[in-house]
């Protein structure tokens, strides 16, 4: 269980910046997601903690240790590729066996066999041992590869990508193994991954990136609720937040917030002329009495298991999701009063797209 | 399948078939005359097929110690193969994966020695040979023909190389193997087509070269085959029967590795269009 670090590490191909000043900061035995949209660094970011890549400014820290000039069979770290990168020429137990044949990790006949033995027992193998990764079907492929990982007992466990090839089924039962496995083993581990549920039901920490900067580092939870910008509340969340832009005033100690069609007295926020609302769908619900924010017309509703996810043009023009229960029954076409739930709203600045500072 | 598309296999078929047998049909008739007694040879109208076929031919040449050029040939020729492929196999590497300054130099002359006639090369490597003392010895033939076949086993191999998926390597290094365990674990079992068809170009040349060996080797010790199936045309005159028993000995090995290898030759010579 090792601490890993980036100070300031950045990476640039020709004038194309792929990662731009990584400050991070990871405890040991944690769970860390690395969440962005492709091309975004998220490999960037892995290839150079393991050693493929040489940072170009910066320093990366292995438990305390600077790493930048080790290549990377000296950084005992485990990696399990997206593309599965199983050896096509090994049989699956050739591919397990292969870390262990190492120089760094060499152990004799019996050791391997035996440790061999056990991760094909753990990850439901054994039969395949003497299968080629051609013969194997997507998911086996997946479980050799994170075997082949596990089996020298890694300090630092890095996943890129690893679900993504994967059905959904198969994918909801794979994440649930990693997690066990990251229980019972308690290896620091990072995971890639673009799928922003994967990175909140998964992770202690979730590191969100953008085009090669990191844009916020907090628990799932925190993201979640209190995104730092309008990239993060958008990227995270089931169908990203709503936003809607307009004007924040005082008035007696409190705040207004206006857009066409709807004014929103809210507690103290200071004023602002441009400004972007944002809540989550689950923020907002259908009015129970005549006190409304705003109205809204239905033009969609979905079923979502037993939840209706609702898309509404408000009176401004603006397009909201809005998630309820089956109790208040909405049809589409209909025009009906919503209101937001305070502690739930997030503001922004209008031009750096910055959460503002809370109030409180 | 229609009736079109059959009559256009059967076309190519006759076409083939008729290329195949003009180049076959002289080494098939050779082959077939290296058996008949000597006085079937040339038997007027010629019988394709020897009606009383005999070892002696063969007998002859052993008694006059063909054996010899022919372990001779054997020892240069895998010499030259294995030499020509260790080194092909780490300067395609480099070539194909490090980012060093200087390499598009290095294609370039690689290209440019490529198209260089031997013939040409014959003169100035008589004088560096004679000057390092490796004239008239097998070694000295092994380092011309690795020289020789370098260039062209380092494009096939770099073009294979090329086409293999970079993240194996990378794999097996986070695995803990260093770059040279890497090469000879997974490089190198990967890029079996590519070095079985590199293999197959350096043996033809090796086993078959006649005017290097004749240059720089003169005494009989370390004389190799070809060149002693060319003094066997002085040795034994006009009589046929030995000298094409020679010449089949210089040719059939050949043929036969390649009919073995075919179809690892085929996959190697279409690179990238072969999954690893
Ligand atoms: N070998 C490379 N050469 C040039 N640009 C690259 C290379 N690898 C990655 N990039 C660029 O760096 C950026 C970050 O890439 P990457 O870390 O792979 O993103 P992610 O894994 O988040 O999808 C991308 O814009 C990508 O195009
Ligand atoms: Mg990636």
């Amino acid at each position: 269980m090792l601490s890993v670090k980036f100070e300031t590490v950045t990476k640039t191909y020709g004038d194309k910046v792929a990662l731009s000043a990584l400050d991070l900061d990871i405890e040991k035995g944690s769970f860390v997601s690395l969440l962005g949209p492709s091309g975004s660094g998220k490999s960037t970011t892995l290839n150079l903690l393991a050693g493929m890549l040489r940072p170009d400014e910066g320093e990366i820290w292995i438990d305390g240790n600077p790493v930048s000039h080790l290549s990377p069979d000296k950084r005992n770290i485990a990696m399990v590729f997206q593309s599965y990168a199983l050896y096509p020429h090994m049989s699956v137990g050739e591919n397990l066996a292969f870390p262990l044949r190492a120089r760094r990790h060499r152990r004799d006949r019996q050791a391997i066999a035996e440790a061999i033995g056990k991760v094909a027992e753990s990850l439901g193998l054994g039969d395949l041992l003497d299968r080629f990764p051609k013969e194997l079907s997507g998911g086996q492929q997946q479980r050799v590869a994170l075997g082949r990982a596990m089996i020298r007992n890694p300090k630092v466990f890095l996943l890129d990508e690893p679900l993504s090839n994967l059905d959904v089924r198969l994918r909801i039962k794979m994440r649930r193994d990693i997690k066990d496995l990251h229980d019972r083993v308690g290896a620091t581990t990072i995971y890639v991954t673009h799928d922003q549920s994967e990175a909140l039901s998964l992770s202690d920490k979730v590191a969100v990136f953008n085009e090669g900067r990191l844009q916020q580092y907090a628990s799932p939870l925190e993201i979640y609720e209190k995104p730092v910008n309008t990239f993060v509340a958008n990227f995270v969340g089931e169908r990203g937040m709503n936003f809607i832009e307009g004007s924040l005033r005082s008035r007696n100690g409190k705040s207004v917030f206006s857009a066409p069609g709807m004014e929103l007295v809210i507690p103290g926020r200071g004023a602002d002329d441009a400004v972007i609302l944002g809540f989550r769908m689950e923020a907002i619900e259908p009015a129970r009495d005549d006190r409304a924010d705003a109205r809204g017309l239905i033009k969609q509703v979905e079923l979502v298991g037993p939840d209706r996810v609702v898309l509404l043009e408000l009176e401004g023009g603006q397009e909201v999701v809005c998630r309820t229960d089956a109790g208040v029954i909405l049809n589409k076409g209909e025009t009906h009063g919503f209101v937001l739930t305070r502690g739930k709203l997030s503001f922004f600045d209008k031009q750096s797209g910055d959460a503002l500072a809370s109030a409180r | 399948m229609t009736l079109k598309h059959l009559g256009r296999v059967f076309a190519s078929l006759v076409v083939y078939g008729l290329i195949a047998l003009a180049v076959l049909f002289p080494i098939l008739w050779g082959l077939l005359t290296s058996f008949k007694p000597r006085r079937a040879i040339l038997q007027y109208p010629p019988v394709m097929l020897p009606e009383e076929p005999t070892l002696a031919h063969y007998q002859r040449l052993w008694d006059e110690g063909v054996q010899h050029f022919i372990v001779n040939s054997l020892i240069v020729t895998s010499a030259t193969l294995v030499l020509s492929l260790i080194v092909g196999l780490f300067a395609a590497y480099a070539l194909a994966r490090a980012n060093f300054s200087g390499r598009t130099v290095i294609m370039f002359v690689i290209i440019a020695v490529m198209s260089i006639p031997i013939a040409s090369l014959l003169v100035p490597t008589f004088t560096m040979l004679s000057q390092i003392g490796l004239l008239d010895t097998r070694t000295g033939l092994v380092l011309l023909y690795t020289a020789y076949q370098l260039p062209i086993v380092v494009w096939m191999l770099m073009g294979y190389i090329q086409t293999l998926p970079v993240e194996l390597e990378h794999a097996a290094m986070i695995d803990g193997h260093s770059r040279l365990s890497v090469i000879v674990r997974i490089v190198a079992p990967l890029s079996a087509p590519a070095l079985v068809a590199a293999g197959l170009f350096i043996i033809t040349f090796a086993w078959n070269d006649f005017v290097v060996a004749l240059v720089m080797n003169s005494s009989v010790a370390t004389r190799t085959l070809p060149v002693a199936v060319y003094n066997f045309l002085g040795f034994f005159g006009r009589d046929w029967g030995p000298l094409l028993a020679a010449s089949m000995l210089s040719i059939v090995p050949v043929i036969i590795v390649f009919i073995a290898f075919q179809k690892h030759f085929v996959s190697g010579m279409t690179g990238g269009s072969v999954k690893g």
